[in-house]
């Protein structure tokens, strides 16, 4: 038999801490993780350093390609900040896919899956050693196959340590660069 | 399995409720205007649209609602487009409207406030539409190529009733539909009908409309032939005033207070096409006034109900009661209600008067995470050959919490002296359901109950997993009865039409409801169901469903077993044929004492003219019931020999 006069109050008691326990300890949806490398944790200044930008968007969801020619559609971009002796010789991405989706006759580039994008930075030849925090912001739009979800946008902050001088540093994630095709690479 | 479709449902999208009223709001067009959702609230069909500029299904579904507002404006339809677009993006929004030359209302919802109480998933599209009454009629998530169409057809069909009151004309609608049936078993004709063969049932709806004011009626004639025999009846009459603020109903109406713990009076389902197993309605009027956050109703009138249950004389109960609610948008409601009833005798001597004071809180969404409904009666029953008063109570409570793909319910209740003629508490069982309809019954049926529900839903391989547990303590009549069932299944979708479900349980019970047996034992069963689409039009839907019992009788102690399968396998011609083939196998020792018949086959043949036009025609025999498959319940009659349905509807 079950204790009638305990067991509304112990029904009502879980509802409640399930309750709370989903609207304080959930974190909210996301469509997409990303991972952020650099190729050297040192780098001598006026030395190249590679970045990357590994996205994993889950399954049924995309985003838009970095070039769109619809102006009011937000295309997905990796902007690195300005910062005083770094200069972004290029922002490569990958070649976008062609998806169709349920609400468009016609097909839409766009991401989906893994994604890689990367950014090749210029060191500033006489920048003075020290620790500097690299900055930039991810930005994009994703959608299923029948809606879609407000833009976002990711700051991302890596710290790289300029250094004046020493023997050139191995690079780390070759795995992960090696994927990508940098044209202004000496 | 309706359980189960619903919260499918509720992972997929938490929305706000059909029927009820919208959330308020005022926002500021593109010009800078405010524009308040109250002012075409009960006048106008409006479609609320959650868009934006970034939102490429959004744009694209645009582009129809721009020629729904063209094509309708004039009829009543109110197209208010609500753009999402943020800070970053606002400004694009006049070119854009411009772009495309949209001269529907676009309102800036840009801090997305009002998103937030409609769909706080925030997926966009996102279209609501409300219907002349001022309710939310249907709630549309996304945009799929060709749902256009299906939106018109709504819309359509939201202004039509009223397509020239607009005009202050009078408008009229006619619904006549008749039900024509034959019976080929004698043993049937001759023990139930009287010996007559055949019958037609008629319904004639009329309603009419002008302004705020509606009226109708429904004027039945039941008529039996061979010999002919005839019932006519003005039934379902009514006046009623819909203003913005106040309604006022007289004559019959259906009638529930919260989820029918104190009262309920609705019309429970239509058994095959028109003959009604539950119509009762309350004859009298009822009245709503409602302002800001409060409403307050009132109700009264009587009952008539046959005092026998078989036909007998009919005797009138009264009814009345009232309620306070109050409301906070986004948040939920408090309601407190008053019934009371002053009930005449029957055959058997029952409640004299019950009077019920309930009280109910409803948080229909926290956070798009939870809801919470909680509801408590005080009953009071004073019977007739007895002088002090009978004290009862109820409480329901219900919880869902949703996480993701996962979604619990919770349910417990607790009812006690709370047996009356107009209630209809929620069960958790249905077999309980013929229990509680009994006033009458000497022992009064307390029930304490509780269950849990867990759904998972794996979207990428459109996959539910579910599984419920339930917990029983009542008393029927003959004795006290805990009853402990258990039962979990998977069910996938395949082929955008296509899917299959499989259940399992165990269901054990000190007491069963076999009228002969008072058996303690325990049910394994098992259900399987597949809807298989082999071509666009052509498909295929088996079902099969098993029931082993076991267990002891609790005079004696002889050991009882018994088996129960029931399966069909359709053919599908969608829309216009049906075939189905059935077959029915018991060793139930209830059912073998009324009928020596252990195995049934039977087939039917559906002609489908349209949905609600149709001609069935039985052959073989059915042990009958209501099977389920994929959600979906069909009623089959118990049959044997040859049965012909028909139902026009005009």
């Amino acid at each position: 038999m079950i204790c009638k006069k305990y067991s509304a109050g112990i029904a009502i008691g879980l509802s409640f801490v399930l309750a709370y326990g989903i609207l304080f300890g959930q974190a909210p949806d996301e469509v997409l993780k990303t991972v952020v490398f650099v190729s050297k944790a040192k780098v001598l200044s006026g030395d190249m350093l590679k970045l990357a930008l590994q996205i994993k968007i889950k399954k049924k969801w995309h985003v838009h390609a970095n070039r769109l020619a619809d102006e009011f559609l937000v295309p997905t971009t990796l902007t690195i900040e300005p910062q005083e002796g770094f200069e972004v010789l290029e922002t490569i991405y990958p070649k976008p896919k062609l998806g169709k989706y349920d609400y468009s006759e016609t097909p839409l580039e766009v991401f989906e899956g893994d994604v890689l994008i990367g950014a090749l930075l210029q060191i500033a030849p006489g920048l003075s050693p020290g620790l500097r925090q690299l900055k930039a912001r991810f930005k994009y739009q994703a959608c299923d196959n029948q809606g879609c979800l407000p833009p976002k946008t990711i700051d991302i902050m890596r710290p790289v340590e300029i250094v004046a001088e020493g023997p050139p540093s191995r690079e780390s994630y070759p795995e992960i660069f090696n994927k990508i095709t940098f044209t202004k690479l000496r | 399995m309706l359980a189960l479709v619903f919260s499918a449902i509720l992972i997929f999208s938490a929305v706000p409720a059909l029927a009820q009223k919208p959330i308020d709001f005022t926002l500021q067009d593109m010009d800078g205007n405010p524009v308040n959702l109250n002012d075409f609230l009960g006048k106008n069909v409006i479609l609320i649209d959650f868009w934006a500029t970034w939102c490429v299904p959004c744009v694209k579904e645009l582009a129809h609602f721009q020629r729904f507002h063209e094509a309708y404006k004039d009829k009543g339809l109110v197209v208010l487009a609500l753009s999402e677009d943020g800070p970053e993006s606002t400004a694009l929004v006049k070119p854009f409207a411009k772009r495309y030359n949209y001269s529907f209302t676009i309102l800036l919802d840009s801090e997305s406030r009002v998103l937030a109480l409609y769909n706080p998933r925030v997926v966009l599209p996102y279209t609501l539409l409300i219907d002349r009454s001022g309710r939310i009629a249907k709630v549309h998530q996304g945009y799929s190529l060709g749902d256009e169409k299906k939106i018109e057809e709504e819309i359509l069909d939201l202004l039509e009733p009223q397509e020239t009151t607009a005009e202050r004309k009078i408008s009229i609608s006619l619904n006549e539909a008749f039900l024509f049936r034959y019976f080929s078993d004698q043993d049937y004709v001759r023990s139930v009908r009287g010996g007559r063969e055949s019958q037609i049932i008629n319904r004639l709806d009329l309603t009419a409309a002008t302004g705020a004011f509606l009226i109708g009626g429904r004027a039945d004639a039941d008529l039996d032939f061979s010999p002919s025999q005839g019932n006519y009846s003005l039934a379902k009459k009514f006046l009623e005033y819909n203003a913005k603020r106040l309604h006022v109903r007289l004559g019959d109406y259906y009638y529930t207070v919260g989820r029918g713990l104190a009262f309920s009076l609705l019309k429970t389902f239509e058994k095959e096409g028109l003959e009604y197993i539950i119509d009762t309605t309350v004859t009298g009027g009822k009245a709503s006034v409602s302002a800001k956050n409060l409403s307050a109703e009132a109700f009264g009138g009587w009952i008539d109900r046959d005092s026998s249950g078989e036909g007998g004389e009919i005797v009138r109960d009264a009814v009345f009661g009232g309620g306070l609610n109050w409301s906070k948008p986004g948040l939920g409601g408090l309601k407190f209600s008053f019934v009371g009833s002053e009930l005449k005798p029957g055959t058997t001597l029952g409640h004299k008067s019950v009077t019920m004071e309930s009280v109910a809180l409803d948080i229909p969404n926290i956070g798009d995470k939870a809801k919470v409904y909680g509801e408590f009666v005080l009953a009071q029953k004073k019977k007739y050959y007895e002088a002090d008063r009978l004290a009862g109570h109820g409480v329901y409570l219900e919880s869902s919490v949703f996480l993701k793909n996962l979604t619990l319910l919770f349910e417990f209740k607790d009812y006690k002296n709370l047996d009356f003629e107009y209630n209809r508490p929620p069960l958790l069982e249905s077999e309980q359901i013929p229990i509680m309809a009994s006033q009458y019954a000497n022992i009064s049926n307390d029930i304490t109950g509780a269950s849990a529900r867990i759904d998972y839903y794996f979207p990428a391989a459109s996959t539910l997993l579910f599984g419920k547990a339930i917990y029983l303590d009542d008393n029927p009549g003959y004795a006290p009865r805990t009853i402990a069932h258990l039962f979990a299944g998977i069910e996938k979708k395949f082929k955008e039409t296509g899917w299959w479900t499989v259940l399992a349980g165990i269901r054990q019970e000190n007491a069963s409801s076999l009228v002969f047996y008072y058996t303690a034992g325990r049910t394994l069963h098992f259900q399987a169901n597949l809807s298989y689409p082999i071509t666009h039009k052509l498909s295929l839907e088996a079902d099969i469903e098993n029931k082993d019992f076991s267990g002891r009788l609790n005079f004696g102690g002889k050991f009882l077993t018994y088996h129960e399968t029931r399966s069909y396998l359709s053919f599908c011609y969608s829309p216009t044929l049906i075939l189905t083939l059935f077959y029915d196998r018991t060793t139930d020792p209830e059912i073998l004492t009324y009928k020596d018949q252990k195995n049934w086959f039977g087939g039917q043949i559906e002609i489908k003219f349209s949905q609600a036009n149709f001609i069935r025609i039985f052959m073989g025999s059915n042990k009958g019931g209501v099977k389920c498959a994929g959600g979906v319940c069909k009623f089959f009659p118990p049959f044997q020999g040859v049965r012909i349905d028909s139902v026009f509807r005009f």
